[in-house]
């Protein structure tokens, strides 16, 4: 018995001391293993190109291209009306306050991130990585921080040429450095720039990402950022800011290249069937189903309650957001009783594109005109592949951009019936502000549910007829800008001033 | 050494006894005549003299006495014994008298009289919730406690618990308790990953010997920076020394719905939804309404209202509750000789929800063994095997549409059920259409889908307590807490969600492992009899690990394909493992000066992983202090028993932080075009360290009137600093907030349990039992000097962190119909904005507690317990959607229907109904406080009747005893709640309500 309590003590006494004599800190230590060190992450190669890859997913969200950024545009506009089938968009398609643009937080967060990756490639050296890899992270990184500002100063600032001045506060923050640490985070302060400020930065970055990234080839996906994806954006954000020769200028070079890839009436329809669309320079991708926004997000379920075109018999989606009858005669759609069980379309113009508007799954009733560009890219249910940059974008931006300049109307003209005889229409012979008229029912009817049109009348200043109320929301209504998030206002000491009326 | 100091020791005692000349030594060992324990701490005086001992922490005395003389055996909770001390060895089994005050506490790391404790600590025996058809013990606490607020979250069996201790102290971090069973601190994390698994459900209620709750901070700070929310102790029954005992038990029941809500049939869903048409398109015809509305429904236009009358309803509701069944088997035994002891249990336990498909059937096994190797050494083995597997419900919760919980009440009720032939109705693909904006079959949906869930637990424990001396032991503590949750979902491609894709899965793995040891030294001594100490130094090492696996694909080839391997597309696969680990060195000291005066010292030095780098370790100390005043001569009255002051202060900490939020970290973010990304996640903050909480407590504990009457009266205050919240960053910075210990609450309360024997004669005893709590909770400090946090304007310094700042709902215009709201000055409003909320009430009850009677007479015990909750508002938003009043295709109920305004000129709370919601430059009916409503309620939450077959009778059988019962849970309640059960925590929306339970058992000792 003596012995035995001698070994129990011992191995009692031994267990004890094992344990307590550790050092503690060395005990307690733990690390993450779903997780990387901040400071560690962009030191490889590897790193940086996943960085990046996050930075395009961020695109994906619902809050940008996933959903929010295309059907706004039409939401908010003449495009658009709200069905209230699955409680969508009710008040966005009534322009109420606050059913608006949301972006702010997700972009600054994006855009810190691109800053973070863009001062730590160049620290990564041969042989890990080449000049030549280094430049064309550059390029692909200046491209979407460009865009993301673009996003933000065409949503929360007016557009050069058409402010309301008494109702302006200035542009948005730039966001041109990266916040690491907690300190440099608490004090942290951007302020609104001026609109012009913004553009500046805007085009310094795009110039960047022109002269660095690499040409499209015919097998380049159009899923992340080249030079004509570049090149678009600089036409888009030059239209923007009526500065025409740089949107001819760049429109150009992108028709040089991608020209070609121009739809007919034969194949426009199947090129809104495949999974990526001839057309598009540049596209927002969702690859598969497990990368969607899912059943009640994804742009299918809420454009249409379809699965399949020609098919009312299955029902899908919600079809929340739906063509105004507006837009449906722009599409050369002649529709009966929209809007209510006994609504036909008794018939339709040779404009190919409004085979993309069909009335909804009969048991979804009431029946409208909802679009179905999104019906699943390669078959596949709620794979939506948003193509954020089409080459017919940039035949209709230099057209506007010939027709603001003095002695080009003959070429704007060329231009807008290369979209025309394109699309099944008739060449048109529209001169003057006929041919601007012309020149902006085009883009209306091109990029319907693109997400384009309710920044087509801010940019130039038109009020927004709402066919489904019949009233009108004057450009000077401060409905037309969204408000900032609060907290970032009240966070900013000043500095970031909210939006007139919020 | 060791002898040598038993000799020491021996000579101490001698000499202070002033020993006698050639007088003899006397020894023995004093025992509790009830269980047989051996009692330490006994006076032992020689009859007469004031020559005397105390018995040694095993119960054993000796003392010199000269011959012819007497020893009286003293100690409090016992009635006095006096024996003549003939022989060499004198043996007692004391008689406990049953007094409040003298009752054993399990406190942190050992055990303390009740008469010494100087924390608030609550007890429950678990006698009282014996059979009750609970699947985790914590339920059990509900109404039994002061100071403890139970509120289950749904009526899922083995669903979700949540307990507050003294009030919630926290913004961000968890405010859930510590669960330590018999010394293992458990993970206590509920699960939800297909349906809510409480790893509480782990143990068999009925396995259980008692609870204890921590609820002050000096009596937690033994656990350091854990026990900010309080400990609960829970300690398992153990075998005694004696026959071998075998206990068998059956019970079995039903489970039914409270209450339904009480909805339109068709003709009336018709007419409401044909007016809220109109009142939304005034302009529109009469004709276009009505073909709009059929449309809607599906009917043709031509219907006449003859028709109309003539479609039938289903009541949906019906199909979707349904009768649930509870049963548990139990063969326990027990037994032992004085060196081993042993407690053997087995259950399986089985109870259905009230609702599809949500169930519960668990098996457990116990072996708890105490074995004496020898007089110095001994060890203890605890282990609790248990495995239980949940039918998860289509969701736990939430507005989803083939959720019945949700849906079944909204349903528009001319859907069928099932199409003459006996086929479901309106499946996909059937050409058929559901109408509604529920457009589910969900009786079809819940039939279909396949989802469960397993849990495993062990929950096991080792150790060795040597005795190095009388006074100084070691003992070495070693345990496992093990989890495995493995689960299946299944969309089956026949219903809504599976159908365009073929269905669709998902499988969850995670596994939780919970090691921890525990090695303490004991010391204690009595100098002098009136010098009593108590010495404790211990340290501590926990690791808390889990990981788990994920896996989802779609594509299905047939139903009958079920398995995740059949799927045509793998779509999502998952690993993660995170964890934490923590160090822990703690001391206590106890003394006590005649019983009279008690101090009791805790300090502990805690460290986790989960802190900030500069701040990783932190002190926790605690003071309480207690008198004993009734031993004073001047409260020497025959009419009292005990009084016992008692004050405390101390610090513990909340380390319920997420494992890794101090560390600035990259995560994977997103996959774009077939890649992963990688994005940060976390800005770190090195200062990041545990809550704190610190607790003054005051307190007097009574028993007076022959003991029949006895409680406590407390009052306390928690303050609780260093709170993390989410302080909000510049969102242009690139982060919207870093975590940061800034804020503070108090919590102030008086806590009052008072047990009376109100009848006591010729065998018949009626026991009331009542607690009640007061709580008040209030926001002390935010950061930056705000007055209110900006992401959340109902979070003000100087309110309760429960209130609710809303716009108050002014009923309805007589002359329109409209709903009203007041503004800020009072006024009348359409559309109120954020500057009108004002505080409309709290989501945290004011006044809890629970009111407990039994009755006994000759072998039958009637037991019954009301539990009743005052002064909580909540929003119902299963309430909210019904009570739509058909702004969309949903239904509603008749009460509202009634009441809705229909002319002008009438005066009613229920707005018109308006199709799409809101009124023009209005806002919805459905804003405002108009859905905050008191959950107030007194309920009969369990009653009990049983009868215990008189011996003989039992003899007769050929068993040790008999007994049957009968036992009845939530059966009446008292509310004004229009929802389905005012029993619930956060939202309401699509839960599976609380029922009521009505079982019958039978209990056979042999």
């Amino acid at each position: 018995m003596i012995t035995l309590n001698k070994y129990a003590k011992t191995i009692l006494l031994a267990g004890a001391l094992a344990f307590t004599a550790v050092s503690c800190k060395d005990t307690i230590s733990v690390d993450p293993v779903d997780q990387i060190p901040a400071d560690d992450a962009l030191s490889t190669k590897e790193g940086i190109d996943a960085a990046i890859t996050s930075i395009y997913a961020t695109l994906k969200t619902e809050v940008m291209y996933g959903n929010r950024m295309v059907m706004l545009g039409d939401a908010l506009s003449d495009n658009g009306q709200g069905t209230n089938k699955g409680g969508r968009y009710l008040s966005e398609s009534r322009n109420t306050r606050g059913a608006h643009y949301s972006q702010w937080s997700t972009a600054y967060v994006v855009l810190n991130r691109i800053n973070r990756a863009l001062e730590a490639a160049p620290l990564l050296n041969p042989p890990v990585v080449t000049q030549a890899q280094k430049d064309a992270w550059v390029g692909e990184l200046k491209f979407l921080r460009a865009l993301y500002h673009f996003d933000l100063v065409r949503t929360y600032a007016y557009i050069p040429g058409a402010v309301v001045a008494a109702q302006d506060k200035g542009g948005v923050p730039i966001s041109d450095k990266s916040t690491k640490t907690a300190e440099e985070a608490l004090n942290f302060s951007s302020p609104r720039a001026t609109i012009k400020q913004v553009y500046d930065f805007i085009y310094a970055d795009l110039d960047d990402a022109v002269a660095k990234l690499a040409s499209m080839t015919g097998t380049t996906s159009p899923a992340k950022a080249n030079k004509q994806a570049a090149q678009m954006l600089y036409s888009r954000v030059a239209l923007y800011n009526k500065d025409y020769p740089k949107a001819i200028q760049y429109a150009t070079d992108a028709i040089n290249v991608r020209g070609t890839t121009l739809l007919t009436p034969a194949n426009y329809v199947n090129g809104w069937s495949v999974a990526v669309n001839p057309e598009s320079v540049f596209e927002v991708t969702s690859f598969n189903t497990s990368e969607t926004l899912g059943v009640n997000l994804s742009l299918q379920t809420n454009l249409t309650t379809l699965v399949a075109r020609g098919d009312r018999a299955r029902k899908g989606g919600f079809g929340d957001l739906v063509a105004t009858v507006d837009l449906a005669n722009a599409l050369g759609i002649t529709v009966t009783g929209s809007g209510s069980a006994t609504a036909a379309i008794t018939a339709r113009t040779a404009d190919v594109r409004n085979q993309l508007f069909e009335l909804s799954a009969t048991s979804s009733s009431p029946y409208y005109v909802e679009c179905t560009k999104y019906l699943g890219k390669g078959g596949a249910i709620n794979v939506d592949n948003f193509p954020l940059f089409r080459i017919a974008e940039a035949y209709l931006v230099r057209a506007e951009a010939y027709y603001n300049t003095p002695g080009s109307e003959a070429l704007a003209l060329a231009d807008v019936n290369k979209i025309r005889t394109n699309r099944g229409l008739a060449v048109s012979a529209a001169t003057g502000t006929a041919l601007l008229t012309e020149i902006l029912l085009q883009r209306r009817v091109e990029f319907a549910f693109e997400g384009q049109r309710f920044f087509d009348l801010k940019r130039l200043g038109l009020d927004i007829f709402k066919p489904a109320s019949n009233t009108v929301v004057a450009f000077t209504d401060p409905v037309i800008l969204p408000a900032i998030p609060q907290a970032d206002v009240d966070g900013s000491k000043g500095t970031i001033p909210q939006n007139f009326s919020y | 050494m060791k002898k040598e100091l038993l000799k020491w020791c021996l000579l101490f005692v001698c000499v202070i006894s002033q020993a006698y000349a050639q007088n003899r030594t006397v020894t023995g060992v004093v025992t509790d005549k009830a269980d047989g324990t051996s009692l330490p701490g006994v006076s032992v005086v020689v009859k007469g003299t004031k020559v005397g001992t105390q018995t040694s922490v095993d119960g054993r005395y000796s003392i010199v006495v000269a011959t012819g003389q007497s020893l009286t055996f003293t100690y409090l909770g016992y009635t006095t014994q006096t024996l003549p001390a003939t022989g060499a060895s004198v043996n007692v089994a004391l008689d406990p008298d049953a007094r409040q005050l003298s009752e054993v506490v399990v406190t942190g790391y050992g055990v303390q009289r009740k008469r010494e404790v100087g924390g608030a600590i609550a007890k429950i025996s678990g006698e009282d919730f014996q059979n009750a058809p609970i699947a985790s013990f914590d339920k059990a606490i509900q109404g039994r406690a002061a100071g403890v607020v139970v509120q289950a979250n749904n009526g899922i069996p083995g669903g979700a618990v949540n307990v507050q201790i003294r009030g919630v102290g926290s913004f961000s971090a968890g405010t859930q308790p510590l669960y330590i069973v018999d010394g293992v601190q458990l993970n206590g994390a509920t699960n939800s990953g297909f349906t809510q698994s409480n790893s509480l459900a782990a143990i068999n209620s009925n396995d259980i010997e008692s609870i204890e709750i921590l609820k002050d901070a000096a009596s937690g700070a033994i656990y350091g920076a854990q026990a900010a929310n309080g400990v609960v102790l829970i300690t398992t029954k153990k075998g005694k020394n004696g026959r071998t005992k075998f206990d068998l038990n059956y019970y079995t029941g039903r489970a039914d719905v409270i209450k339904q809500y009480d909805v339109l049939n068709t003709q009336d869903y018709v007419k409401l939804r044909l007016e809220a048409v109109q009142n939304a398109n005034p302009t529109a015809t009469a004709t276009a309404v009505r073909n709009s509305v059929l449309g809607e429904i599906g009917q043709a236009t031509t219907l006449t209202d003859a028709d109309i009358a003539a479609l039938p309803s289903y009541n949906w509701q019906d199909e979707a509750f349904r009768t649930g069944v509870v049963s548990n088997y139990e063969l326990s035994t027990s037994g032992g000789n004085d060196k081993t002891t042993f407690f053997l249990s087995s259950s399986y336990n089985t109870q259905d929800a009230i609702m599809t498909k949500a169930d519960f059937k668990r098996g457990t096994f116990k072996l708890s063994l105490d074995h004496k190797v020898s007089s110095k050494f001994s060890v203890n083995a605890n282990l609790n095997l248990s495995s239980f597997k949940q039918k998860a419900p289509f969701s736990i919760s939430g507005s989803t549409i083939g959720n019945p919980a949700f849906s079944s009440s909204l349903i528009l009720p001319f859907n069928p059920v099932y199409n003459q032939d006996g086929t479901f109705f309106g499946m996909p693909g059937s050409g058929q259409t559901f109408r509604g904006v529920l457009n589910q079959n969900i009786v079809a949906t819940n039939e279909y889908n396949i989802s469960n869930q397993r849990t495993n637990n062990l929950i096991g424990s080792f150790s060795g307590t040597y005795k190095f001396m009388p006074e100084l032991s070691l003992k070495s503590f070693y345990s496992l807490d093990y989890r495995m949750l493995t689960g299946k979902n299944f969309r089956d491609p026949r219903t809504q969600d599976g159908y365009n894709r073929k269905g669709y899965g998902e499988v969850l793995a995670d596994y939780n492992t919970n090691f921890m040891t525990t090695q303490t030294l004991n010391y204690s001594k009595v100098i002098n009899t009136d010098h009593k100490l108590d010495a404790l130094v211990g340290f501590e090492y926990r690791s808390d690990m889990n990981e788990g696996t994920y896996g989802f694909g779609d594509g299905y080839p047939t139903p009958q394909f079920t398995n995740l391997g059949a799927a045509g597309n793998a779509l999502d696969v998952d690993e993660y493992s995170t964890g934490y680990k923590r160090v822990g060195y703690f001391s206590r000291v106890n003394y006590s000066f005649k019983g009279k005066y008690i101090i009791n010292g805790i300090l502990r030095y805690d460290g986790s992983s989960r802190f900030g780098s500069d701040n990783l370790f932190g002190w926790f100390p605690g003071v309480s202090l207690v008198w004993n005043i009734s031993d004073e001569p001047f409260l020497k009255a025959p009419w009292i028993n005990d009084i016992k002051l008692r004050a405390s202060y101390g610090q513990a900490g909340n380390d319920r932080i997420s494992n890794f939020a101090s560390r600035s970290l990259f995560s994977s973010s997103g996959v774009y075009n077939g890649s992963p990304g990688i994005a940060q996640s976390s800005l770190g903050n090195v200062n990041l360290q545990w809550e704190k909480a610190t607790t003054y407590d005051l307190g007097v504990d009574y028993s007076i009137v022959n003991n029949r009457i006895s409680g406590s009266f407390g009052v306390f205050l928690k303050r609780s600093s260093n709170l993390l919240l989410g302080q909000p960053l510049l969102g242009t910075s690139g982060f919207t907030s870093i975590t940061t210990n800034v804020g503070s609450m108090d919590n102030k309360g008086i806590e009052i349990e008072l047990n009376t024997t109100n009848l006591e004669f010729k065998g018949f005893k009626w026991v009331t039992n009542f607690n009640f709590t007061y709580i008040k909770n209030e926001i002390k400090k935010l950061y930056g000097g705000l007055s209110q946090l900006p992401s959340d304007p109902s979070v003000r310094v100087g309110w309760d962190y429960g209130a609710i700042f809303l716009a108050e709902y002014a009923g309805v215009n007589p002359a329109t119909g409209r709903p009203l709201f007041y503004d800020i000055n009072g006024n009348y409003t359409y559309s109120p904005t954020a500057a009108d909320r004002k505080y409309v009430g709290s989501t945290f009850p004011k006044y809890t507690g629970g009111l407990n009677n039994t009755f006994s007479y000759k072998g039958f015990d009637l037991d019954f317990l009301f539990q009743y909750q005052y002064g909580r508002k909540q929003t119902d938003d299963q309430e909210r959607f019904i009570s739509e009043l058909s702004q969309r295709a949903l239904n509603t109920t008749y009460d509202l229907y009634n009441r809705r305004w229909t002319t002008p000129g009438q005066i009613t709370d229920v707005p018109r109904a308006y199709s799409g919601g809101i009124e023009p430059q209005g806002v919805s009916a459905l804003s405002g406080n108009r859905f905050y409503k008191k959950t107030d309620y007194i309920r009969l939450k369990q009653i009990q009747i049983a009868y215990l077959l008189p011996k003989n009778l039992a003899t007769k059988l050929k068993v040790n005893s008999a007994r049957v019962y009968a036992n009845g849970t939530n059966l009446f309640t008292y509310d004004d709640w229009g929802g389905y059960d005012p029993e619930f925590f956060n939202s309401p929306l699509g839960i599976i309500p609380q029922s009521k339970n009505f079982t019958f058992g039978l209990q056979v000792g042999f």
